[in-house]
Formats: C-alpha cells, sequence, structure tokens
C-alpha cells in the first residue's frame, strides 16, 4: 500500500512539473478566430499545444496588407450591448459605433444618418423625421420607424427597467410612462409607416437634435427582444447592428467588432475592424502602447508630462467638484462656504493632482458646451474664484462666519469628506483636506468608500457626508445639463441647495429660447457660484497617445470620448 | 608512531610534574554552569542564534524608528508640497517624496506605525481569542468542543480573503474595521492549534497531579496548561504577524485600506506599483521594509522556535 | 476510511451553505445598492430593483436564492445586464484556473528542484543561493512581486508580454509571479525535510549496503522527504487561487479575480454571491481532496481526527 501511494505520488509530482513546462492551452486561445482576423502582432495559435513562440516585444512585419484593426482598451469590460441599458461613456461610445441613429452628433454638429431631413412643427414641440430607405440590419433586415419608436417606448417601459429612462424627460410624457403614469402609448413617438418617424418633446429644446446620438434613442428589434427577453443584448449574437460596425467577439476581456457590410455607408468606412481590450490598469496600456499592442491610449496624467511633446487632448466633459451638503450646519452658512472656496489654492491642486494637466475650474459649467452662437464659456466668461488661493479673503469670510454660527474656534469643526477609493479621487481629496486644515484651520475626516457606495451618498437629504468629492459629466451640449442638478425639488440635489433666485432663473431658461434662455442660464449659473454652493476643482483634460498609423481619429466631450468611424490606418 | 619516539614523548613528564589534589566533594557538587530561568534560557539561546538576534534588533530598531522618527522630522506626514514631487532619495528628503511631494521617509515610519501595530493586534487578538476557546475546547472535550470544531472547519474552508472583503465594505475602511476582519477569519487556526496542544498536555503527569491534588480547572489551564505552550503561542504569533502584513497589504491593494491621509506600508506599495515607470523608489522604499520586516518575523519566529524547544533545531 | 471521507463530505457541503449565507446577508449589508449611478432617477431605482426582484422581503429573497442555488443557478448579473453569473463564470474560471495550475506546477516543480538542490549542496554557495531566493521569495507580497517582473522582464528589457493572457508566453510572468511565495515556500520545506530524512537509519543502511549516492537520493531522500510538501497543498491551493485577484489585476487577465473586486465594487449582488459561492465551493473541494488524499497516505491522521 505505501509503496504503490509513494509510485503514484512521484507521478503526480512528475505530471505536475511536464504540466507547467508547456502542456495546458491557454484559455479563450481555441476559440474559433474572430471573422475580421487578428493582427500581426497577436498571433492566434490555433494549435492545441500552445507553444508555438509568440513574439510579441518586435512585431513580425506582416507580408500579406494587413487588415485595418484599430485596437484600444478600456478601463473595464463593455457592461452591455443593449441600447437601451448602457450607461458609461466608453460603453456609449462602443453603442455609437455599432448602432446607427436618426441624426449624429460629430464634434457638435449636427449629421444626417438613418433620417436624412425632418420638420420641425411652428410650436417648437413636434419633430417629424424622414428616413432613408436603403438602411439595414446587420442580418439584412431593414431598418425601419417602427424599430425607432420600440426603442425609445422601451427606455420608458417600467418593465424594461432601463437605467437611462431619465433621458427620456425630454420625451412628451417620457418621464410620466417611467413612473407608470400614463400608458407607452401616450408617450411622444411614433412611426407614421416605415420612413417616417414623428417625436413630440415636453418642451421645446434646442439641444434635442443634439440628442439623438445617445444610445437611448438608437432603435431596436422588437423581435428580437421577444426572442432573447433579458439577455437581448448580452452577447454578439444576441443583438443585430444597423452602425458602421458589428460586434463578432464580447467577452472575456476583449470587444472584436468588424466593419458591417449592411452599413448603407459601408464605401466610407476606412477601417476593417476594431479590438478593445480590458485593461484596468493605466500604465499597463501604456505600456502595451508602446509595444505597439495598441493604437490609441490615454495617459494617466501623472504619465502625461513624460509624453506631452507626443501627445493629444480634449476636455472629457467631466467637471469635477467638493459637493457641500447644506444640511450641515456650518456648510449651510454662506459665509462659511465662501470661505470654503476660497481657501482652494487651485492652481496648486491642478499641480498636485494632475501636473498641472487638468484645467483648474474657477466656475461650474464646463465653458466649451454649447451657448447661444459660440461656446458658452465665450459668451459668458467667468471667474468665480481666484486661481490661487486668496487667504485674506478666506480668513475674512471666516471670521463672518464664525461672528453667525458663534464657533469658538475653526478647529472645534470637523467635517466628514467621502471619497471613493480610486488612487486618483484618494489623491485629491487629500490635497482638498489638506489646503482646507491649513488655511482655515478646520478638520477634515477622510472617508474612502467604494464607488458604489459613494454613488448611493448622492441623494438630497444624505446625513452620510459633509463634503463628497464627484462631479457631473454632460448628456447634451447645453449649460442646463449642469444646473438643473441644483433645481430646489431636482431628484438630485444632493447639496440640498435651496435658493429661489436660482429656480427662477432656472424656470425662466424652460419657458425661453435663444439668448434669453441662454441669459437665465448664465444668472443661474452665477448665483450657484456667489452662494458658494459648491467647491468647483477641475475640468478633465485627458491626454491620449495615437499612433503614428491612425488618421482622423476624433475625440468628443459628451456621449462618447472617441470617434473612429471614419478612422484610417495605414502602413 | 615509533616505540622510541613514545617513549621520548613520555619521559618528558616526570612525576614532578603531578599534584594531588584529593577529594573536593563540595566542588563535585556544584553547578558549574549559571543558574537560569526558562525565560533565561530562551534569551541566551536567541542571542546565540545570529540571524534571530539580529532579526530581533531590527524589529527593535524599526519600532524605535517608527516610534521617534515622525517625531524628530522637520517634516509632517501629510506636508504637501507641489513643487517637490516623486523626487528620489537625496540629503533633504532621505527616502525621497511621494506623488504630493509628501517625505516618505517621515510617511514609511508613519506607515510602520500602522502596518506593525495591524499586524501584532491582529496576530495577538487572534492567538487569545484562539487560546482561551481552543484551552477550554482541548480539555473539557465534549459536545461543546464538537460543536466548536466543527465550526472551526466551516471558517477553515471559508476563503478568508473573500469574507475580509465584505466585511471590510460593511464595516467601512480604517484600522479598527481591518483588525476586525482580520479578526473574523484568523481565530481559527490558533484554536485549532492550541485545542491540539491542549489535548497532548492533559494526560501528561502533572496535569494529572494537579488535578489529582484538586487544582481547578481554571487554574489547571492558565497555570500548568498555557505556560506549557507559552513557547509555541509565541513563535507562532511571530508566524503570523508577516500575514496579517501581507494581508493588510493585500486589501490595500483592491483599494480597502486605511483612510487618508494616513498610509499603511500597503498602501505606499500599492501607490508605488503606479508609479513604477517614473518614480521607482516608491515601490522600492515601502516594498525593502515590508519585505525586511517580514524576513526578521520569520527568522524570529524560526530562532524563537529553535530556543523554546532546542530538539527542533534546524526545522525548517 | 469511508466514514471519514464521508464526515469530510459532509462538512464541506456545512461550509459551503454557511459561506453561501454569510455572504448573502453580508452582501444586503453593504452600504449603496446595485444601481447607485448618480444619474439613475428614482423612477428608475425602483424600477430597476423591481426589475430584479430586490424589492421583495429580504428572507424571500434568501429562499429564492437558496433554491437557485440548489439548481446551480446563480442569476443575473446587475452590472452586466442580461448576463448570466453562470456564463460569467463559465469564461472567467478558465482563466483563473488555467493561471492558478500553472502558478502551482511552477510553484510545486521548483519549489521541490530548488529544495533538494539546496539541501544537496548544503553549505555551499548554491545552497546560499537557493536559501536567499526562498527566503526573498516568502517575504515579497504577491503583488509587488507581479508589478517588479512586469516592469523588468515585459516593459523594461521586452523579453515577454506584458499583459494579457494569449498564448503561453503570456502566461509565463503571471504564473511566476503568483507562485514564487509558493515555490519559496516549498523550497525551504524540501530543504529541511531533505536534511531531516539524510540522518534517519534507513539511509544509513542503504549507504553501509554501498547503495549508489544518486540511489539513495532519488529512491530514499527525495521520495521520503516529499511527504511535509503533501501536507501543505490545501493551503497551498488556495493562497494561490485567492493571489489570483491581484496577480490578474497586474497583468489585465479576465479572470474571476477581476470580475470578483468589480462586483464588490458595484455591489452586484448576484455576482458577489455566485462567485464567492462557486469559489469557495472549488476551494473546500480541492481542500478536500487533499485531506482525503493525505488521509488515505498517511493513517495516522485518520485516527487523530
Amino acid at each position: 500500500m505505501k509503496k504503490t501511494m509513494k509510485r503514484f505520488l512521484a507521478l503526480v509530482v512528475a505530471a505536475l512539473i511536464v504540466l507547467g513546462a508547456a502542456a495546458c492551452t491557454v484559455p479563450g486561445q481555441n476559440e474559433p478566430a474572430p471573422q475580421t482576423g487578428t493582427t500581426a502582432q497577436t498571433p492566434a495559435t490555433p494549435s492545441a499545444g500552445g507553444d508555438t513562440p509568440a513574439t510579441p516585444a518586435t512585431p513580425a512585419t506582416p507580408a500579406a496588407p494587413a487588415e485595418k484593426i484599430f485596437r484600444y482598451s478600456n478601463l473595464a469590460d463593455a457592461a452591455t450591448l443593449d441600447p437601451g441599458k448602457i450607461n458609461s461613456v466608453p460603453d456609449a461610445t462602443i453603442g455609437y459605433h455599432i448602432y446607427d441613429p436618426l441624426y449624429r452628433n460629430v464634434q457638435g454638429s449636427l449629421e444626417p444618418a438613418t433620417a436624412t431631413s425632418y420638420d420641425l412643427s411652428a410650436d417648437n414641440l413636434t419633430y417629424t423625421f424622414h428616413l432613408r430607405s436603403d438602411a439595414k440590419w446587420s442580418d439584412g433586415q431593414p431598418v425601419t420607424a417602427h424599430d425607432f419608436e420600440y426603442g425609445i417606448k422601451r427606455i420608458c417601459d417600467p418593465a424594461a427597467a432601463s437605467p437611462m429612462s431619465y433621458l427620456m424627460d425630454v420625451v412628451k410624457n417620457g418621464t410620466a410612462a417611467t413612473q407608470g403614469e400614463v400608458s407607452l402609448d401616450e408617450v411622444g413617438v411614433k412611426a407614421i409607416d416605415d420612413t417616417t418617424l414623428e417625436i413630440t418633446v415636453q418642451y421645446p429644446a434646442d439641444y434635442f437634435l443634439g440628442m439623438l446620438s445617445m444610445s437611448v434613442f438608437e432603435p431596436v428589434r422588437q423581435d428580437l427582444v421577444e426572442k432573447y427577453g433579458a439577455e437581448f443584448g448580452s452577447a454578439a449574437d444576441k443583438t443585430v447592428y444597423n452602425g458602421p460596425f458589428k460586434v463578432t467577439q464580447y467577452g472575456e476581456g476583449r470587444l472584436v467588432m468588424a466593419k458591417n457590410e449592411n452599413y448603407y455607408d459601408a464605401d466610407k468606412i476606412k477601417l476593417d475592424g476594431v479590438e478593445i481590450i480590458t485593461v484596468a490598469d493605466p500604465s499597463t496600456a501604456v505600456s502595451l502602447f508602446e509595444q505597439g499592442e495598441l493604437d490609441q491610449v490615454d495617459l494617466p496624467t501623472e504619465l502625461a508630462v513624460q509624453y506631452l511633446d507626443q501627445s493629444l487632448s480634449y476636455y472629457s466633459g467631466a467637471d469635477d467638484y467638493a459637493a457641500l451638503n447644506h444640511n450641515n450646519k456650518y456648510l449651510a452658512n454662506k459665509n462659511f462656504r465662501l470661505a470654503m472656496n476660497y481657501a482652494i489654492d487651485r492652481e496648486e491642486y491642478i499641480l498636485l493632482s494632475h501636473e498641472g494637466l487638468y484645467q483648474a475650474n474657477q466656475r461650474y459649467v464646463l465653458p466649451q458646451v454649447r451657448g447661444v452662437e459660440r461656446d458658452y464659456g465665450d459668451e459668458y466668461p467667468l471667474e468665480a474664484f481666484p486661481l490661487k488661493a486668496d487667504l485674506a479673503k478666506a480668513q475674512q469670510y471666516l471670521a463672518a462666519a464664525q461672528a453667525e454660527l458663534g464657533f469658538a474656534s475653526p478647529s472645534d469643526i470637523t467635517l466628514k469628506l467621502v471619497v471613493t477609493d480610486s488612487d486618483t479621487a484618494k489623491k485629491e481629496a487629500e490635497i482638498v483636506a489638506n489646503m482646507w486644515k491649513n488655511n482655515l484651520g478646520i478638520n477634515i475626516d477622510i472617508n474612502l468608500v467604494p464607488y458604489a457606495t459613494r454613488n448611493a451618498m448622492l441623494v438630497p437629504n444624505n446625513p452620510d457626508f459633509d463634503i463628497i468629492m464627484t462631479g457631473w459629466a454632460p448628456d447634451y451640449s447645453d449649460p442646463y445639463s449642469y444646473l438643473e442638478l441644483w433645481y430646489s425639488s431636482s431628484g438630485y440635489n444632493y447639496l440640498n441647495y435651496h435658493s429661489d433666485t436660482y429656480d427662477t432663473y432656472l424656470d425662466t431658461a424652460k419657458t425661453t429660447r435663444g439668448k434669453p434662455r441662454m441669459d437665465a442660464l448664465f444668472g443661474a449659473e452665477s448665483t450657484l457660484l456667489e452662494d458658494g454652493a459648491l467647491v468647483p476643482l477641475q475640468l478633465r483634460e485627458v491626454h491620449y497617445l495615437v499612433s503614428d498609423k491612425v488618421q482622423n481619429l476624433q475625440s468628443y466631450f459628451i456621449g462618447l470620448n472617441y470617434n473612429y468611424m471614419f478612422a484610417d490606418k495605414v502602413g | 608512531m615509533t616505540e622510541e619516539t613514545k617513549a621520548a614523548a613520555v619521559g618528558a613528564l616526570t612525576d614532578e610534574d603531578f599534584a594531588v589534589v584529593g577529594k573536593n566533594l563540595e566542588q563535585m557538587e556544584s553547578i558549574s554552569r549559571p543558574i537560569l530561568t526558562f525565560w533565561q534560557e530562551v534569551w541566551r539561546r536567541i542571542r546565540k542564534n545570529k540571524v534571530a538576534y539580529f532579526s530581533l534588533l531590527l524589529l527593535t530598531l524599526y519600532a524605535l524608528l517608527a516610534i521617534f522618527a515622525p517625531m524628530l522630522s522637520r517634516y509632517g506626514f501629510d506636508d504637501q508640497d507641489a513643487y517637490a514631487m516623486r523626487q528620489g532619495l537625496s540629503a533633504t528628503h532621505w527616502l525621497g517624496t511621494d506623488s504630493l511631494g509628501r517625505d516618505l521617509w517621515v510617511r514609511v515610519w508613519m506607515g510602520a506605525r500602522v502596518s506593525l501595530s495591524i499586524g501584532l493586534t491582529a496576530a495577538l487578538i487572534n492567538s487569545v481569542i484562539g487560546t482561551v476557546i481552543g484551552g477550554f475546547c482541548g480539555y473539557y472535550g465534549g459536545k461543546l468542543d464538537m460543536l466548536i470544531m466543527r465550526l472551526i472547519d466551516v471558517i477553515y474552508g471559508i476563503p478568508s480573503l473573500i469574507v475580509c472583503i465584505l466585511v471590510m465594505i460593511v464595516l467601512g475602511s480604517g484600522v479598527k474595521s481591518l483588525i476586525v476582519a482580520m479578526v473574523i477569519t484568523g481565530w481559527a487556526g490558533s484554536c485549532r492549534f492550541t485545542r491540539g496542544e491542549v489535548l497532548r498536555l492533559k494526560e501528561q503527569e502533572f496535569v494529572l497531579a494537579a488535578r489529582v491534588m484538586g487544582e481547578p480547572v481554571f487554574s489547571i489551564i492558565v497555570r500548568e496548561l498555557i505556560p506549557n505552550i507559552m513557547g509555541l503561542l509565541i513563535t507562532n504569533l511571530a508566524m503570523a504577524i508577516p500575514g496579517a502584513i501581507f494581508q493588510e497589504a493585500f486589501l490595500s491593494y483592491i483599494g480597502l485600506g486605511i483612510a487618508p491621509p494616513q498610509a499603511s506600508w500597503g498602501v505606499l506599495a500599492k501607490e508605488g506599483t503606479k508609479m513604477l515607470k517614473i518614480a521607482p523608489h516608491m515601490l522600492y522604499v515601502p516594498a525593502f521594509f515590508i519585505c525586511t520586516t517580514v524576513l526578521a518575523l520569520n527568522q524570529l519566529g524560526n530562532g524563537l522556535r529553535d530556543a523554546f524547544d532546542p530538539r527542533l533545531r534546524g526545522m525548517e | 476510511m469511508r466514514k471519514y471521507i464521508l464526515k469530510r463530505i459532509g462538512i464541506s457541503l456545512l461550509t459551503v451553505f454557511v459561506l453561501a449565507t454569510v455572504v448573502f446577508f453580508l452582501a444586503r449589508l453593504m452600504p449603496g445598492g446595485p444601481f447607485s449611478d448618480p444619474k439613475i432617477s428614482a423612477t428608475a431605482r425602483e424600477n430597476l430593483a423591481h426589475y430584479y426582484g430586490f424589492d421583495k422581503p429580504l428572507i424571500e429573497q434568501y429562499f429564492t436564492y437558496l433554491g437557485n442555488l440548489l439548481h446551480g443557478n446563480f442569476g443575473y448579473s446587475t452590472k452586466y445586464p442580461g448576463q448570466t453569473v453562470n456564463a460569467l463564470l463559465a469564461s472567467s474560471f478558465p482563466y483563473s484556473a488555467d493561471l492558478g495550475l500553472r502558478a502551482l506546477c511552477f510553484a510545486i516543480s521548483f519549489g521541490l528542484v530548488f529544495g533538494v538542490m539546496s539541501a544537496l549542496n548544503r553549505g555551499n554557495g548554491i545552497d546560499l543561493f537557493f536559501v536567499i531566493v526562498a527566503v526573498i521569495g516568502t517575504s515579497v507580497p504577491d503583488f509587488i512581486m507581479g508589478a517588479i517582473l512586469q516592469h523588468f522582464f515585459g516593459y523594461k528589457w521586452g523579453l515577454l508580454p506584458i499583459a494579457q493572457y494569449k498564448d503561453i508566453t503570456y502566461t509565463i510572468l503571471p504564473s511566476v509571479g503568483l507562485g514564487f511565495y509558493t515555490m519559496a515556500s516549498v523550497s525551504r520545506i524540501m530543504r529541511a525535510s531533505m536534511l531531516e530524512v539524510v540522518q534517519q537509519d534507513y539511509i544509513k543502511t542503504a549507504r553501509a549496503k554501498g547503495v549508489s549516492n544518486f540511489r539513495i537520493t532519488w529512491k530514499h531522500q527525495i521520495r521520503n522527504a516529499i511527504m511535509p510538501v503533501i501536507t501543505i497543498l490545501g493551503p497551498i491551493v488556495a493562497s494561490v487561487l485567492t493571489g489570483t485577484f491581484v496577480i490578474e489585476s497586474v497583468f489585465a487577465i479576465p479572470g474571476m479575480g477581476k470580475y470578483y473586486v468589480e462586483s464588490v465594487q458595484n455591489n452586484d449582488y448576484s455576482m458577489i454571491l455566485g462567485m464567492t459561492v462557486f469559489y469557495g465551493a472549488f476551494l473546500v473541494f480541492c481542500n478536500m481532496i487533499v485531506d482525503i488524499l493525505y488521509g488515505l497516505i498517511d493513517p495516522r491522521i485518520r485516527i487523530s481526527k
């Protein structure tokens, strides 16, 4: 017994050594190669042995003309391909390229897509879209106005539970239907015939057409939703595509797209495919780019300084601020809030947190959003708070607050600052906490929480934080996208900011158009900042690297980050 | 050797060279080595074990630096400097600076306070809980013992890190949560160990003697059994601290560490891994201290085991 | 023997059940909810909670969950809408298992070889070298080891791929990074065990009989010295598999560790539960096999347990 057992053990050990050396195949390796094929640098080795030496460090030059595959990375896997459930910018970017909307928002200008023209009723409430008849899904079926109607109604359907239903507030009865108050039939969207779609909006909204690029307004095939049920869009073959690309592989840390030959403008699409891999660590992604495994990479700001001469940049639209909870005894005081604002040295903050590469934000609304005719920031310049800390002013406001609130010394005050546990957010919090401590003498207690926990705290009347590090990215190019948050009764008003002046300005903006509307919005923004309602910190300016081979890659700050629809890869 | 040389060698000594000393009973009975208590003996053995002794000195040095270095430095552990970010080792900043221009020398020793105290506290609490429960289980046996042993089997089977992560999220970040999370999953090991030892010892004559003489159970456990396994317990403690330090580093790595601006070695090392390309010292510095501490603790543990039980010398 | 095995299986099942229950309630205690994107409106949140059945009483949810568990059905992820946890497990587990297996193979084979070589060269330079490797290996946390390996072998010297998991060259750095600690432990144990065995009488007898040195080392010394290594196989499997959490994120490998950390951060209840129970059950199973195997090999264990 004992002897055989030992022999058996010896065998096990020997087997282990052999296994460790070469034998087992790498998972995913034996999967059918994506239809586009893989790139020269990443030879798929279908041999079961898996011992074919790959030479990733020295890419082999392919003999045949290589397929044009654009490769980039995202921090997380795409959550879904279902246009009704996409709710992050990187996923929306994918949605932008695999589905085709009525109109495309290309760098802020409106380009016809599946719709070729539209009529607007005299009361500015009803849009009638005329759709092209040659639009096809990747399975060959025609794209009709009914697909659009179904897609939009599905967002409003409480049973479908779309996380993005708040965007339907602009559509007539959209919010009411989501809340189950009216039936879906009453939602303001209707297919007149296969090529005519009528959308009625709740109130005149100049930015409505710009929103049509968003995934929620994409067409959806009712037959497929009924076929796959909850699993619609959860796999490459559980949805169909009407955009320039179609997904061929989705899962296991990668998403591969191939050119969609059924796309009506297919001859204008130069790329053969796109490959997106998930790399959670940004500096690993940079290394992959340097070794030629990626064609584009976003630079973390610490690394971006090393590549300043080669990198490009764009404003991501994200506007980061420290939100103050006005239910706190001290933060309810306007002078105290202003002291908090003047105590921040925004220049030094940007230097410490992002090597000076982000833009210090001295106002609230992203200046790049659309104003009446030009950028809002150009039409309505504002520097509510100085770039450097103004300690004299900060002390003055603090003294005023002390007189009003009657606290003995600022060192008696301890504020709880909540921040997510990401490295960057943590660093940003440490910087502002330090500035408040040193410049005002108050104590800041930093609480690290996971992302989901932080987000769950962003509701009105939440006593769990005094200060919370967060931000906002716009859904459409208009100051209102930022300003609507702080309307007294808004469901997002986690500042608990209540200002009649502010509310009046926003009410005015809802009923006017053009310059008077923009003036009202600017009035609201000024009021917000005069009250020091929050502490604006930075506008994110993403620095990224693109391979020389890639041409015509565009970046944008609303709804998507990169547009590679018409990109090309040469050499 | 020839006969002649042998004779010559013997011939070199004559009878005059020897003297009769007679019997000295007192001297025969005296103990030539100084009388040492158990602990003195252990200490002597550790002193003789160069590696263990050096490890002990190093750990003492670290502990002293952790206490005094932050007080003596002219930098505060959270003093930021936008114009001294990620500097390498220099005369002004002995171990360089981090991403916010904070002095790493001070931060390393502030981190040591956190890491060492978490490691020590978690290991200590685990040992105490485990020893008490294990001791009683081992001594009494019976149904309760069965029940607790099954519970321990279950806890043993559960992947501790997974539970740690969840507990950390429920309790929020911070030193206390870290320790609680580690204790919840950690006590089972020392409990099982103590129980085994007590089971072995309780059948021995000295325990029997104590029992016969009517010593109460509590007193038997505390006065007879635990001192006898003390050595092993201390050894296990020294060996458990590295585990706790690693666990803290792991939890910090996935973002569940302690609240800033405080930092543990794990947090510093995590920040360092992200900066390997541009400021490698930010990783090497905390990594050096983690490694040397764990190394010293392991070596000290080995030394302690040898010192407590010389028969085990040379075993790994 | 049969009784021992049955008992072992019983405990394993109980462990999995306790784990499933504890994690269910722990997950619900986590602050925040699964639909916490600040942009999601309150209405949408209610609709989503209803969609996933989170609006039902907790006890009802618990029993539904247990029922589904018996059928091996972990439900739908909320972070990846429409994807079943089973599907995500099916896609990610092979990566973790592959990585873990490779790391184990590396750790055990190299650990044994290093330990043996070290012991056979006791006291000279080779021994010192292996002892130093082992001592360093047991004192470096795996994420630091992974990051350093990646930086030098992947980035600086370009010898091996930096990240991802495509063919065998991609697997080397993560497996070594993951297995290094274990390799070092195995090597230390093996060395000590070899040195102890060499003093045993049967080795002296064999030597006296004139058995060749090679034969003594191979047939007597190594075979007997390997036993202590077998005893720590259980903990080794557990430590290697939990280590994949970190190594997967360093090397961008789409394994379970990545999804687990993600699900915890997003309060993706079904995912947390599915991952934990599956992973826990797997570990429990590994431990059980090791225990039973060891019970088979060494009768003393059966008695003492």
